[in-house]
């Protein structure tokens, strides 16, 4: 009898601290989306995410440690178990600690923020969210990628989107034959023609180097960072409509074939139509 | 094809920002300076299509009644609309931008000297479908490049660029049915000369007003070019400029100003 009722006794408890874990997870919903409306118009997206996280699991451990006491456990012992756990948890888990010490100075030292883009070697794409293991990042093909957090700090990245305009660098070989100043005239007057092209900074074109089939031009222009991928292609279209038009040659790689002597030609043999047909009759 | 009668009377064919009420089948055709317009309104939906006309092809036409006949443009777009008498309202509204504005030729302001310069710029047209009060679409009349006005490539903004031939005088100002024309009073408090190589137009600030002729025009911007600085002070007239004789309102601001001061992402204005 006696046992039946401390069953139940226990099944009480059981049951009063899922109750209480199962209303903090409610309440910590609850708070977060009312906390959401407020918060949508004062933060970035990246402290928003954060903030509710945090709000999210401080509520709950608030919840889990009353439900704990429910259960009769003592705070203090449990404290004691988790400082040795902590110790055996520590040597298991140095990936994860030290992912989790890089998101913390990655998320102090700010190079990026949920939207931006960014290049990590060879994989690019938009930040989804930046936690305390990884950042999540989806690709411009949508694949969803994980980097975790040493990586980024050890590793060189780009934030391609943290400055609102970006210089778009065109190599152009043209033909030696062709007038430089000319050709500069016809660049920037097709850059002049786009309008996503800035006008402000300037166009620039530099003779870069004496190629082997070509006088090789960088031709950098300024545009919008979201006009990137337009410009280049619109104004290499233009570029090669206006050189077709007026005349101006682009080059394919050629190869000049040197006979082995200073002075003489290469020896060419020209032989009619039916000289070679006798020969192939003969054979 | 016959001309719309737009729902008020106005006799002057350049004063296109009116309400049109269409007939059945009949579609609205209009040419504003690059932009070719065409909007059908169908059962419970209306049609709006465009197209671009290069840049040499630019022209006027005032809006006109089509019966039987769509011009078959290349960006047609689809809008629902349950309830509607076919009306619609086209309104002009200046860039959504600021406009970075140069002298076609070098212009010097000498020292304790001040001129007004009249410098157009383009327009945008929004379309209002029935009761609607939001534009169900804006469009602009003339294709502008970007450029950027900022010190340097990490601060400034992104703007339109034009050229002007900056007229100093009122009386060589031509006005045209897709461009309203801007005072820009500038002054020279320094004591050496000021040379005017760009100006940068805060059109999202600025409002539209249009005189007794139909001529649009802005409210005046005025610049002190202060001594010994590079940057100078602007202030925005809050009323319609003093030539506009018996100016109407036609388009508030796109953004309000506080104090007529402008913004913090406006204070390289001249350079």
């Amino acid at each position: 009898m006696e046992e039946a009722s401390m069953a139940s006794i226990s099944l009480f408890l059981w049951l009063k601290a899922a109750i209480l874990v199962v209303a903090g997870t409610v309440i910590a919903r609850v708070v977060v989306k009312m906390l959401n409306g407020i918060l949508t118009t004062h933060l970035t997206t990246h402290a928003l995410q954060l903030s509710r996280r945090v709000i999210f699991y401080g509520i709950l451990t608030i919840f889990i440690i009353s439900a704990l006491r429910e259960l009769g456990f003592e705070l203090t012992l449990l404290l004691g178990a988790a400082g040795i756990l902590s110790v055996a948890i520590g040597f298991a888990s140095q990936t994860s600690a030290s992912n989790l010490i890089s998101g913390l100075f990655l998320l102090g030292e700010k190079p990026f923020s949920v939207g931006d883009i960014i290049q990590v070697d060879a994989v690019k794409g938009e930040v989804l969210s930046i936690d305390f293991l990884s950042v999540k990042l989806r690709t411009f093909d949508n694949l969803f990628v994980r980097i975790p957090n040493e990586t980024l700090i050890k590793t060189t990245f780009t934030n391609i989107s943290r400055f609102p305009i970006r210089r778009l660098d065109l190599a152009i070989g043209v033909a030696y034959k062709e007038n430089i100043a000319r050709v500069r005239e016809l660049l920037i007057r097709a850059a002049d023609e786009n309008p996503i092209c800035m006008e402000e900074p300037a166009p620039v074109c530099i003779v870069d180097q004496f190629g082997a089939s070509s006088v090789d031009i960088k031709f950098s222009v300024w545009v919008r960072q979201d006009q990137f991928r337009n410009l280049k292609d619109s104004l290499m279209e233009d570029i090669k409509e206006l050189f077709d038009k007026e005349g101006v040659e682009i080059p394919f790689p050629h190869i000049s074939v040197y006979a082995g002597s200073e002075t003489g030609p290469f020896p060419i043999k020209m032989k009619t139509d039916t000289e070679q047909d006798d020969k192939d009759h003969k054979e | 094809m016959k001309k719309t009668s737009p729902t008020n009377t106005i006799t002057n064919e350049f004063h296109w920002w009116n309400n049109y009420t269409l007939g059945q089948n009949h579609s609205l055709f209009f040419v504003l300076g690059e932009l070719e317009l065409s909007i059908l309104p169908l059962d419970k939906e209306a049609q709006i299509s465009y197209q671009y006309l290069l840049k040499e092809e630019e022209r006027y036409q005032a809006p006109q009644l089509l019966a039987s006949q769509h011009p078959e443009l290349k960006h047609t777009e689809r809008f629902v609309i349950n309830k509607w008498d076919n009306e619609i309202r086209l309104a002009p509204i200046l860039a959504d931008r600021p406009v970075v504005v140069r002298p076609k030729n070098n212009l010097y302001l000498l020292p304790n000297q001040s001129t007004t310069l009249y410098v157009s710029t383009a327009l945008w047209l929004s379309i209002y479908l029935g009761n609607v009060k939001e534009p169900v679409k804006e469009l602009r009349s003339i294709s502008l490049s970007d450029t950027w006005m900022g010190a340097t490539t990490r601060e400034g903004e992104i703007c339109y660029a034009a050229r002007t031939s900056g007229k100093i005088s009122r009386e060589q100002v031509i006005h045209s049915p897709f461009r309203a024309v801007t005072p820009v009073k500038l002054k020279n408090s320094g004591k050496d000369i000021f040379a005017v190589e760009r100006i940068a137009l805060p059109t999202p600030h600025l409002s539209l007003y249009e005189d007794e002729d139909s001529n649009l025009w802005t409210n005046a911007v005025a610049i002190d070019r202060i001594e010994l600085k590079d940057v100078a002070s602007i202030k925005l007239e809050s009323k319609p400029p003093e030539h506009a004789k018996n100016a109407k309102l036609v388009s508030k601001p796109r953004e309000q100003v506080a104090d007529n001061k402008l913004s913090k992402t406006l204070k390289h204005l001249l350079s």
